[in-house]
C-alpha cells in the first residue's frame, strides 16, 4: 500500500512519515500544494494524508481539481482547522474522513487502513482467501492459523494482492502501490518478491498470467 | 421651540411637524375668522344705518308745514314692517318732547302712547318697548315755514343685526373648522410623503435585521444619504472584524496546533511512565487553546449583524459529514426539519452548535441520530436525539456543568457542549437535557427564529 502525505510542517511530516511506514505502507511526501497536486494526479496512491493550509495552493482546492479530474483516491484531511464549517466544506469537497488537530498517531492509522479496506471494497478488518487470512488492523498475515513472518515490502504486496483477490494484478500497478517515488523501476525485483511469498504462503497461491501479471487466488 | 418639541413629541418626526403646522394654522384661522366677524358686524352696522338715513330722508322729504302751520306728511314709508305694532322699527317726528307723527308701529300718538324714544342727535342703541335693544337715528331739522325744530327719529331693532350675525358667526366657524381639518389633513399627507424615505429606511433596516438583506439601498435623498452610507460602512465593517477574527484564529490554530501534534507525538514515543505527565500538559494547554480560539471564531448576535441562516441546509451538511466521519458505525443519521425554517443569527455559529450536539449524538448512538426542527412562536427548537444510553436525569445538571464530562472515555464530550452552552448563551436562547423515546439522550436547543 502506498500513501502520499501532504504537510507542510517538516517535523510533523517526519513524524507521520515514520509512523505510516512502520505501519508498512510505502509514503511519499509533498509539502507544498503544486507539488502536491502534481504528484497526486500522476502518481497512483491507495490514500493521501491531506493537510489544508499549505503554501501555494490550498488543500481544499487541491481535493477539488483531483476530484474534477477523476481521482477517486481516498483522501484523509488532517489539519487544524476544526470548525464544523469547515469539517463540512472538506467533506463535501470530497474528502473521505476528517481528523483535527493535534491528533493521535494510533487514530490516523486506524482510520487510513479504513479507508483503504473501504476503497477496496472489503468492509471488515479481515479478509480470508483461503487457508490465508490477513489482519489489516494488526498488519499481520496468517496461514492456517500460524502468523507468517515478513518484511514491510513482502506484507503490502500480500495485503495488496489479497484485498484485490481473484483480480490480475500487473507488474507495474505492484511497483505503483507498494513502492514509493524513490524506487528506480526493474520489474525484476517484482519477481524476486514474488517467488518470495511463494515459499511463505504456498506455491499454488500466486498463478503468473503471462504477458499481464499476478492472480491470487485461493 | 425645539426643545419643548423634542419634550412633547420624543417619539415621532410625523406628530413633531403636525404640531409645528398647527401651531402656525390655528392662530391663524382664528384670527382670520373672527376678523371675518368683525368686518360682517360693521358691514351690518353700516347697511342698518344707511336703511335708517334713508328712511329719515324720506320722512324729511314728506314733511310739509301747512299755511296753518301744522306739520303734515304728504306720504310715509311704504315699508310695511313700520305698520307693524312692536316691530322694533319704528320712526318719530317731535316738536320738543311732543310727538307730532309716528309709525304705526309705535301705536297712536297721544297721551300714554310711546314717550319720544331719543333726544340724543346721532346714532345711539338705547332699550325701547318691551326692554328691546334698539338701534336708534335722531337729528334736529328745521323745515321752511316752521317755528320750532323737530326731531325726526328712526329707529331698528337690534337683535335683527345679531341674529344676522349670528347666523354668520355659524357659518364662519364651520368653514374655518373644515378648512382647519383640510389643511391639516393635507399637512399630514404631505409630512407621509415627505418622510417616506425614512419609512423606507425602516422597512430597510428591518429586513437586515431578519437577515432577508445584507445593505441598506442606494436612491435615498442627500439630507438622509450620509448617514446610509455611514449604516452601510457600519455593516460592512462588522462583518470586515468578523472575518478576520476568523482568519486570523484560523493562522494561529495552524500555527499551534502543528507544533502540539509534533510535541504530542514525541511525549507518546516517550513511553507511558515518562511521557504521562507531560502529556497532560500538552492536552491542558490544547484544550485551552481550542476554547479561546473557538471563542474567537464565533461571532454571536451582535457581530453577526441579525444574519438569517437557513437551518434545513445546515442539518442536511451535517448529517452527510457525519456519515462519513462515522462510516465504519454504519449510523442511520436523519435530518427531518421543517422548510424555510430560519434562525437569527450566523450561520457558522449554527453550525458548531448543531455539530458538536449531532456529534456527541453519534458518540453515543446505537444506531440511529435524529435532527429534527420546528417553529414555536419567536424561537426555533432543534432537537437531537440519539437512541444511545441516555442521561439519567439526576446527573444532566453535571453535565450542563461547565467542562465536566460525564464519562472520560468519550473524548470531547465535555468541550463540546461547553461550546454549545456559551454560543446559545450569547444568543439567549436555551439548552436543555431529556430523554428521547428510544431511551437515548435528547438536547434540545432554542435559538431566536427570523
Amino acid at each position: 500500500m502506498r500513501l502520499l502525505i501532504v504537510e507542510d510542517d517538516p517535523e510533523l511530516q517526519r513524524q507521520l512519515s515514520a509512523a505510516v511506514r512502520g505501519a508498512g505502507y510505502a509514503v511519499d511526501t509533498a509539502s507544498d500544494g503544486e507539488d502536491a497536486h502534481h504528484i497526486g494526479a500522476t502518481e497512483s496512491y491507495d490514500a493521501v494524508i491531506l493537510d489544508l493550509g499549505l503554501p501555494r495552493i490550498d488543500g481544499l482546492s487541491i481535493l477539488e481539481r483531483w476530484r474534477k479530474e477523476g481521482n477517486t483516491t481516498p483522501v484523509l484531511i488532517l489539519t487544524a482547522r476544526d470548525s464544523w464549517t469547515e469539517k463540512v466544506r472538506g467533506l463535501r469537497c470530497g474528502a473521505d474522513d476528517y481528523v483535527t488537530k493535534p491528533f493521535q498517531m494510533e487514530e490516523i492509522l486506524a482510520r487510513i487502513e479504513a479507508l483503504i479496506r473501504r476503497a477496496k471494497g472489503i468492509s471488515t478488518p479481515i479478509v480470508t482467501v483461503g487457508a490465508l487470512t490477513l489482519d489489516t488492523a494488526q498488519n499481520a498475515v496468517f496461514r492456517d492459523g500460524q502468523p507468517v513472518p515478513m518484511t514491510p515490502l513482502e506484507y503490502r504486496l500480500t495485503a495488496y494482492l489479497m484485498m484485490r483477490r481473484g483480480a490480475v494484478v500487473s507488474k507495474t500497478e505492484i511497483t505503483e502501490h507498494i513502492y514509493d517515488q524513490s524506487f528506480d523501476l526493474d520489474s525484476n525485483v517484482v519477481e524476486v518478491l514474488i517467488n518470495r511469498l511463494r515459499k511463505k504462503l504456498g506455491r499454488d497461491v500466486i498463478t503468473t498470467r503471462r504477458g499481464q501479471g499476478y492472480v491470487l487466488t485461493p | 421651540m425645539n426643545r419643548l418639541f423634542g419634550a412633547l413629541f420624543p417619539h415621532s418626526l410625523k406628530l413633531r411637524l403636525m404640531a409645528a403646522a398647527a401651531v402656525w394654522a390655528v392662530p391663524v384661522l382664528v384670527l382670520a375668522g373672527l376678523l371675518l366677524y368683525w368686518s360682517f358686524l360693521s358691514h351690518l352696522e353700516r347697511q342698518i344705518d344707511e336703511d335708517l338715513e334713508a328712511y329719515q330722508r324720506e320722512l324729511l322729504a314728506a314733511a310739509q308745514i301747512d299755511a296753518d302751520g301744522m306739520l303734515r306728511l304728504t306720504y310715509t314709508p311704504a315699508d310695511p314692517r313700520f305698520s307693524r305694532t312692536f316691530s322694533g322699527w319704528y320712526w318719530q317726528i317731535a316738536a320738543g318732547a311732543e310727538i307730532l307723527h309716528q309709525s304705526r308701529s309705535a301705536g297712536p300718538s297721544g297721551p300714554g302712547s310711546l314717550p319720544l324714544l331719543s333726544t340724543t342727535p346721532g346714532i345711539v342703541e338705547l332699550a325701547g318697548p318691551g326692554g328691546r335693544e334698539l338701534r336708534i337715528l335722531a337729528s334736529e331739522a328745521s323745515l321752511p315755514g316752521g317755528t320750532e325744530p323737530l326731531t325726526v327719529l328712526v329707529a331698528a331693532p337690534c337683535d335683527e343685526i345679531d341674529a344676522a350675525l349670528h347666523q354668520f358667526g355659524l357659518h364662519v366657524l364651520a368653514t374655518f373648522a373644515i378648512l382647519g381639518v383640510v389643511f391639516l389633513m393635507t399637512v399630514y399627507f404631505q409630512v407621509g410623503f415627505g418622510l417616506r424615505p425614512l419609512a423606507d429606511l425602516r422597512r430597510e433596516i428591518g429586513a437586515i435585521r431578519s437577515g432577508r438583506r445584507e445593505h441598506l439601498g442606494e436612491r435615498y435623498p442627500g439630507e438622509i444619504a450620509p448617514v446610509v452610507e455611514e449604516v452601510n460602512a457600519l455593516i460592512d465593517h462588522n462583518r470586515q472584524l468578523l472575518d478576520r477574527a476568523r482568519h486570523e484564529a484560523s493562522n494561529l490554530a495552524h500555527a499551534i496546533k502543528n507544533p502540539l501534534s509534533v510535541l504530542t507525538h514525541e511525549i507518546a514515543a516517550l513511553g507511558e511512565k515518562k511521557g504521562a505527565p507531560m502529556a497532560h500538559q500538552v492536552q491542558t494547554i490544547t484544550a485551552q487553546v481550542e476554547r479561546i480560539l473557538k471563542r474567537i471564531r464565533t461571532a454571536g448576535p451582535s457581530r453577526a449583524g441579525h444574519a438569517r441562516s437557513e437551518i434545513a441546509p445546515i442539518c442536511h451538511d451535517l448529517a452527510y459529514s457525519l456519515g462519513i466521519i462515522y462510516r465504519e458505525r454504519n449510523l442511520a443519521i436523519t435530518a427531518a426539519i421543517e422548510p424555510d425554517l430560519a434562525f437569527a443569527g450566523d450561520a457558522e455559529d449554527l453550525a458548531e452548535m448543531l455539530g458538536n450536539l449531532a456529534d456527541n449524538a453519534c458518540k453515543w448512538a446505537r444506531s440511529a441520530v435524529t435532527m429534527t426542527a420546528r417553529r414555536e412562536g419567536d424561537v426555533v427548537r432543534v432537537a437531537v436525539e440519539d437512541d444511545g444510553p441516555g442521561i439519567a436525569a439526576a446527573a444532566r445538571e453535571a453535565v450542563l456543568g461547565r467542562g465536566r464530562r460525564l464519562d472520560e472515555r468519550v473524548p470531547g464530550s465535555g468541550l463540546g457542549l461547553d461550546i454549545v452552552r456559551e454560543i446559545v448563551t450569547l444568543y439567549r436562547g436555551r439548552l436543555a437535557l431529556a430523554d428521547a423515546a428510544s431511551g437515548g439522550l435528547r438536547v434540545e436547543l432554542d435559538l431566536p427564529a427570523a
